[in-house]
C-alpha cells in the first residue's frame, strides 16, 4: 500500500473537523429553537399540582394538565368519542296498532302483582327499583319523560302531569348505596304490618262486551297509556291501543276520584263572604 | 212485654238523645260529613297529615278497622290533591311491629308491664308527695285538645308552671322574632303568598326536603310558564339548591351580616320604603342583656348602625361575593317585585335566633316587602301543631292560652276567670324551660336538682335535646328521679324511662291541628289503638281525676267540680277517666269551646268545632259574618283582608310593642358563634333533617318505604377534605366534638354536599345519635339550643363497626 500523502491526511483531517464543528455549532443553535410542541416552561413543574392551581394553570397556554381519573369523560374519549350517547336516537320497537293482544288472567294477575311490590297500597307513589341520581329531576325526565323500552326494561312513561319536584314523592327501594350489604345498619328497626289497599281487579261491565268502568282512581294516572299503551306492562296492555281518546268510553267512578263535590258541598253553608271578598 | 204510651215516648227520646249524642261524639267512621264509602268497603274521611307544618290533608282509607290507603285531599287549599313521600306513607305509621300496647314499669332495671290504674296511680302518688317537683313536657304534635288538657292540668290545676314543650327547641326563636316585631306571634301572611311571590329566597331551609309540597306549589308555577326567581341562602348545596337560580354559600352565623347588608345598601341606595318606614314602623335595639322588648332607637342610629355592613365587608365575614349582597340589596330594593323569604330551623335553631328573625323581618319592612300577597317574611313551622297547640294555646312555662303571659296579674284574671279556677290559682312565676328542664332533672337532688318527676307526651327527648350526655343520660344515675314517657314504640327516651306509657296515634283518636299558615284542622278517630293504648289526653286526665280523688285542692274548680267535668247532650256528667266513657262524649269538642274564649283576645279568633268539621281547615282569625257563616282571615294587618284593621290605615300593626299601630324594625350586630372551629377541631358540624325521615324516626324507620330509601344516618363531607385524609365513600369515620364521638359511614358527593371544612349528620337514626355530640348553646330571649354549629373533628374509625346499638 502507498503511504499516505501527509499533506492529503492534513487537509482531510481540517476538512473532517470543518464538518464536524459546522454540524455541532448549526446542531446547538437548532437545538435552541422551539420545537412544535412548545415546550417551553416558564418555571419550575411540581409533579402534583393543587387544584386551584391546577385551574389556574390550565387558564393559560402552557402544560396541558393531566386530569384525574375521575375527572376524565372516556365516553367522549378516544375511541369511544364517536358514540352516541342520545337517548332519543335510540330505536324504540315499532307496535302493530290494529293487532290485538288478548292477555291472559295469570298475565294480568302478575302484571298487578309487578306493580303492588313496588308501592305500599295501590295508589301510593311506586318507590324507584334502581339508583337515582340525588340532586336533579331532569334526570328522572330523561327516560320516564318519554318512556322507553330497551330490549326487556320498560321505563314506564309517567303516569301523572308532570311535577318538578320527582323525588319529593318518589325515593329508591335500595337507598343511597352506600352501606355494603349485611351492614348491621340496614336492618329494618322493627317490621311493619300494614296491608295496603289492593288494586281492584276489574271494572264493572254494564252487559258482558260493554267498555269496562275505571276499576281506579284516576288521581295521579291521567295518562292511560302509561300502563295500558305498549310501554306498559304487558299484562295490562289495551286489545285496543289504536283508539286515543279512552275516557270516552272508560269511565272513572266519582267515589274512587274523590268527585263526590256535591255531597260533600251539600254539608256545606251557604256560600262565605270570602268567595267575594277583594285580592 | 206491656209497653205504655209514656214509656214508648220515654224510650224513643232516650234513644234520639243517645244518637244525637254518638253523633256528636264522633268517633264511628261514616258519621260525619266527610266520609264516603265505596263498594270495595273502604271508608274515606279527612285529616291533616301526622308529619310537618305544611298541614296537608289527605284522605285515610279505612277497611275492616284498619287503614289501608291514603291519598292526598283534592278539596284541600294546603296541597291540592299532592303530597310528598312521607304523607303517602303515613297510613303505616301505625302498624310498626313493636307497637307499644300496655303500660309497663321499671322493675330492678326492667320494663314489667302493669295496669292502667296502677300506672295512674304511680304517677298521682309522686305528683301528691311533690306537685313543685313534677314537670310536664309536652310537643308540637300535640293535638290542641291535649295541651290545652295539660296546659290546665298544671297551670289551672297544680297551679305549677312547669309546662313546656319541644317547640322550645325548634320554633321558639321564630315566636320571639315575632313578638318583638309585631307584638304577636305567627305570619301575618298565609301560603296564598307562594302563589304570587316573584321572588322567594331560602335563607338556610332545606325546603324542597322539609316542606316539599309548599316547595313543589313555588317551582311548579315555572310549568305554567311563570317566572319564580329561588334564591337559596345555604351553608351547604341541598336539593332546593337544584331549583335554584342562585346559591349563595355563607359562612355559618354570619347570616346576620348578610341581613345587615341588605338594609346598608336599602339605607346607601335609598331603596328603602320611606313611606312605608314613615308610616307604619318604629326603630329597636337590643338591652345590654338581651331582653324581648329592647329599647328605643332612632332611624338615624340605626343608619349609622347599618354604614360597617358595606357589601365587602359582609364578603369578608360571610364569604358571599359583594356582587351577590348587592343582587339581593337590589331584589329589595325594587318595588315592583313580590318576595317572598322562607327560613326554618337555619335561622331558628340559632344561638342568635330572635335577632336574625327580627333582622328578616326588619327588610322586609324597611323596603315595604310587606302587607300584599307574596310580599311576606314567613317563617315555616316544623312540627304540625308548633302553633295550634304550643305557641297558641301557650303551653309553655312562662305563657297562658291566647298569647298571654303567666307574668301578668291581668292575663292570669283572665285565664282563671276562663277556666273557672279560683283568683290566684295560677303561679306568676315563670317555669323552667325545655334546656333547663332536662338539666334540672339530670341534677342530682342535693345539687339543685329540684325537676324530680317528668312526665314527657308525644315527643322523644332521649334523641332531640341537644348535648345528650348532659341533658338526658345523666338522668340514669339518679335514683331518686323519675321519667314516665307516654309514646307509640319504643325510642331512645323509653330506653330511659321509668314508667311508659302506650298512646294512641294520629286517626286513632279525635283530634286538632294548626299549621304553619294559621290553619287549624280538625279529624275524627278512625280506627282503634292497638291492645291497650289510650289517648294521651285521657292519660292526663285520668291523673288528674285520681289527684282529684286523693283530695289534691287544685283538681277542683271554682265551684268545687272536678277540673275536667264534661257533659252529655243531656246534661249529665260524663266519667271520661274511665276508658270505656272516654268516647261517650267529644272531650276534643269540649277541650276546643273552652278554649275558644281566651283566643280573642289576641285577635286569633278560632271558629266553632262544626265549621273544623266541615272545612278543610280555617286560618285565624276566623270571624263571623252577619249572615251567620265564618270567614277566615288570609292577611292580616292589611286592610282588604284582616276585619280587625282599622278602615282608612290600610295597615294597622294593632299588638304593636310601642302601641302606636307600628311594627319594630330591630337592629342587631353580628357576632361569632358560641364554638368556631380551630386548629384542634377544623370543621363546622351542622346537624339537620332529610326529606324520608320525621324527626327522630321513630314512625319513618318503621315504614318500609321510608327506611328503605334512607337506612341510616350518614356524614356528609367536600370530598377533597376525604381525599385528603383517605376516607373512602361509604366507610365508617368517626367525627369528635369536645363533647363525645360517633362514629359513621361517610356520603361524599351525595344529597347534600357542603364546602370545604364543614360537616352535615342528620338526626333521624336512633342508633347514632349525632346529638349526644351537639352543643346547643342557647339564645339568650328564646333559650332555642344551636343544633347547626359547633367544631368537630375527623379521624378514620378505630373499629371496623359502624354503631354500638343502644
Amino acid at each position: 500500500m502507498k503511504p499516505i500523502n501527509p499533506i492529503t491526511y492534513r487537509r482531510a483531517v481540517w476538512i473532517f473537523g470543518a464538518i464536524l464543528v459546522t454540524a455541532s455549532v448549526s446542531g446547538y443553535f437548532m437545538g435552541l429553537q422551539q420545537t412544535g410542541s412548545q415546550l417551553n416552561s416558564p418555571g419550575t413543574i411540581s409533579l402534583t399540582v393543587p387544584n386551584a392551581e391546577r385551574r389556574a394553570v390550565m387558564a393559560t397556554e402552557t402544560i396541558p394538565v393531566a386530569t384525574s381519573y375521575r375527572e376524565q369523560d372516556r365516553l367522549n374519549d378516544g375511541p369511544n368519542a364517536n358514540w352516541k350517547n342520545d337517548l332519543n336516537k335510540l330505536v324504540q320497537p315499532t307496535v302493530d296498532l290494529t293487532s290485538l293482544t288478548n292477555v291472559t288472567e295469570a298475565e294480568r294477575a302478575l302484571a298487578l302483582r309487578e306493580r303492588a311490590a313496588r308501592r305500599a297500597f295501590d295508589g301510593a307513589p311506586p318507590v324507584v327499583p334502581h339508583p337515582i341520581a340525588q340532586n336533579s329531576a331532569a334526570v328522572c325526565l330523561a327516560c320516564h319523560g318519554p318512556g322507553l323500552v330497551i330490549k326487556d326494561k320498560v321505563a314506564s312513561k309517567m303516569s301523572h302531569a308532570a311535577y318538578t319536584s320527582c323525588t319529593q314523592c318518589h325515593v329508591p327501594a335500595g337507598g343511597p348505596g352506600l352501606l355494603a350489604t349485611g351492614s348491621e345498619l340496614l336492618a329494618p328497626i322493627a317490621e311493619n304490618q300494614f296491608t295496603g289497599l289492593a288494586a281492584n281487579l276489574k271494572g264493572s261491565r254494564a252487559w258482558p262486551k260493554a267498555p269496562p268502568t275505571v276499576p281506579h282512581s284516576t288521581l295521579m294516572r291521567s295518562d292511560c297509556m302509561s300502563c295500558h299503551g305498549p310501554q306498559g306492562l304487558f299484562g295490562l296492555r289495551t286489545p285496543h291501543p289504536d283508539r286515543q281518546a279512552c275516557v270516552q268510553c272508560h269511565v272513572p267512578d266519582a267515589e274512587l276520584d274523590q268527585r263526590n263535590f256535591f255531597r260533600a258541598a251539600a254539608e256545606m253553608t251557604k256560600p262565605t263572604a270570602q268567595n267575594t271578598s277583594a285580592k | 212485654m206491656k209497653m205504655d204510651r209514656r214509656e214508648f215516648v220515654k224510650l224513643s227520646a232516650l234513644t234520639a238523645a243517645s244518637t244525637v249524642a254518638g253523633l256528636r261524639a264522633g268517633a264511628a267512621p261514616g258519621t260525619t260529613a266527610n266520609a264516603t264509602t265505596g263498594a270495595d268497603g273502604v271508608t274515606w274521611n279527612k285529616a291533616p297529615c301526622r308529619f310537618c307544618g305544611t298541614g296537608c290533608h289527605v284522605r285515610v282509607g279505612v277497611k275492616a278497622g284498619r287503614v289501608v290507603g291514603i291519598e292526598g285531599d283534592q278539596l284541600a287549599d294546603v296541597n291540592k290533591g299532592l303530597l310528598c313521600v312521607k304523607g303517602y306513607h303515613v297510613g303505616l305509621a301505625l302498624y310498626g311491629k313493636d307497637r307499644l300496647t300496655t303500660p309497663q314499669l321499671r322493675k330492678n332495671g326492667k320494663l314489667e308491664p302493669i295496669s292502667w290504674d296502677e300506672a295512674i296511680e304511680v304517677i298521682a302518688k309522686r305528683v301528691m308527695a311533690a306537685p313543685d317537683k313534677f314537670a310536664l313536657y309536652g310537643s308540637g304534635q300535640w293535638t290542641i285538645g291535649e295541651g290545652c288538657a295539660g296546659n290546665k292540668f298544671m297551670k289551672a290545676g297544680l297551679g305549677s308552671n312547669q309546662i313546656d314543650g319541644n317547640p322550645r327547641l325548634c320554633m321558639s326563636s321564630a315566636v320571639t322574632g315575632y313578638l318583638s316585631t309585631y307584638g304577636v306571634d305567627e305570619p301575618a301572611g298565609c301560603y296564598d303568598d307562594f302563589d304570587k311571590c316573584d321572588v322567594l329566597i331560602l335563607w338556610g331551609n332545606n325546603m324542597a326536603e322539609m316542606h316539599p309540597v309548599l316547595f313543589s306549589r313555588v317551582i311548579d308555577r315555572r310549568m305554567r310558564g311563570e317566572k319564580v326567581m329561588v334564591i337559596d341562602l345555604a351553608t351547604r348545596r341541598t336539593r332546593s339548591t337544584d331549583y335554584a337560580d342562585h346559591y349563595l354559600e355563607f359562612r355559618p352565623h354570619s347570616d346576620l351580616a348578610i341581613a345587615n347588608g341588605i338594609a346598608h345598601l336599602l339605607l346607601k341606595n335609598g331603596t328603602y320604603h320611606k313611606e312605608f318606614v314613615e308610616k307604619h314602623c318604629n326603630f329597636r335595639r337590643d338591652t345590654e342583656k338581651p331582653s324581648l322588648l329592647g329599647q328605643p332607637m332612632t332611624f338615624a342610629e340605626y343608619q349609622k348602625e347599618m354604614e360597617l355592613y358595606t357589601p365587602e365587608h359582609v364578603e369578608k365575614i360571610s364569604g358571599v361575593p359583594a356582587e351577590k349582597v348587592r343582587l339581593l340589596g337590589d331584589l329589595f330594593g325594587r318595588k315592583d317585585l313580590r318576595i317572598t323569604s322562607t327560613w326554618c330551623m337555619g335561622f331558628n335553631q340559632h344561638s342568635r335566633g330572635t335577632d336574625i328573625n327580627r333582622l328578616c323581618h326588619g327588610i322586609h319592612l324597611l323596603s315595604g316587602h310587606f302587607g300584599r300577597p307574596g310580599d311576606a317574611p314567613t317563617s315555616l313551622t316544623g312540627q304540625p301543631s308548633a302553633c295550634g297547640t304550643v305557641r297558641e294555646a301557650g303551653t309553655l312555662c312562662h305563657m297562658l292560652p291566647g298569647g298571654r303571659v303567666v307574668m301578668n296579674a291581668e292575663h292570669r284574671a283572665d285565664s282563671e276567670q276562663f277556666w273557672n279556677v279560683p283568683a290566684g290559682r295560677i303561679s306568676p312565676k315563670p317555669g323552667y324551660h325545655t334546656v333547663l328542664m332536662f338539666e334540672k332533672l339530670c341534677t342530682a337532688t342535693e345539687q339543685g336538682g329540684d325537676v324530680q318527676t317528668l312526665w314527657s307526651q308525644v315527643t322523644n327527648p332521649g334523641q332531640s335535646l341537644p348535648n345528650l350526655h348532659k341533658l338526658f343520660k345523666a338522668k340514669k344515675n339518679l335514683a331518686d328521679k323519675f321519667l314516665i314517657v307516654s309514646d307509640v314504640y319504643p325510642t331512645a327516651s323509653t330506653e330511659l324511662a321509668d314508667l311508659v306509657l302506650p298512646s294512641a296515634m294520629w286517626v286513632e283518636k279525635n283530634g286538632m291541628y294548626g299549621n304553619s299558615e294559621r290553619r287549624t284542622q280538625q279529624w275524627f278517630k278512625m280506627v282503634n289503638p292497638p291492645g291497650d293504648a289510650r289517648d294521651d289526653c285521657w292519660q292526663t286526665i285520668a291523673v288528674a281525676r285520681k289527684l282529684f280523688e286523693l283530695g289534691h285542692p287544685g283538681m277542683k274548680d271554682k265551684d268545687g267540680n272536678f277540673l275536667f267535668t264534661f257533659k252529655d247532650a243531656a246534661g249529665k256528667e260524663v266519667p271520661v277517666w274511665d276508658w270505656k266513657h272516654y268516647y261517650d262524649v267529644n272531650v276534643d269538642e269540649a277541650l276546643l269551646e273552652e278554649y275558644r274564649p281566651f283566643t280573642t283576645y289576641k285577635h286569633k279568633n278560632l271558629a266553632p268545632y262544626s265549621e273544623y268539621v266541615k272545612a278543610r281547615g280555617l286560618r285565624w282569625p276566623v270571624v263571623q259574618q252577619g249572615d251567620g257563616s265564618w270567614r277566615e282571615t288570609r292577611f292580616r294587618f292589611s286592610e282588604f283582608d284582616d276585619s280587625f284593621v282599622k278602615k282608612g290605615t290600610e295597615i294597622q300593626f294593632y299588638h304593636s310593642v310601642t302601641k302606636d299601630d307600628k311594627a319594630l324594625i330591630w337592629f342587631a350586630p353580628y357576632v361569632k358563634a358560641a364554638e368556631e372551629p380551630d386548629a384542634e377541631y377544623p370543621f363546622w358540624l351542622c346537624t339537620g333533617r332529610v326529606l324520608e325521615h320525621w324527626h327522630t324516626g321513630t314512625m319513618t324507620m318503621r315504614i318500609p318505604q321510608l327506611s328503605g330509601a334512607m337506612p341510616s344516618a350518614y356524614v356528609e363531607m367536600h370530598p377533597d377534605d376525604a381525599s385528603e385524609r383517605g376516607f373512602a365513600n361509604g366507610e365508617t369515620i368517626t367525627v369528635k366534638t369536645r363533647r363525645g364521638e360517633l362514629s359513621l359511614p361517610v356520603w361524599i358527593n351525595g344529597r347534600g354536599r357542603p364546602p370545604r371544612g364543614s360537616l352535615f349528620v342528620p338526626f333521624f337514626d336512633q342508633r347514632l345519635l349525632v346529638n349526644d355530640i351537639t352543643l346547643g348553646d342557647p339564645d339568650p330571649i328564646s333559650f332555642e339550643p344551636d343544633y347547626k354549629k359547633c367544631a368537630a373533628t375527623v379521624s378514620k374509625s378505630r373499629a371496623a363497626r359502624s354503631a354500638t346499638k343502644l
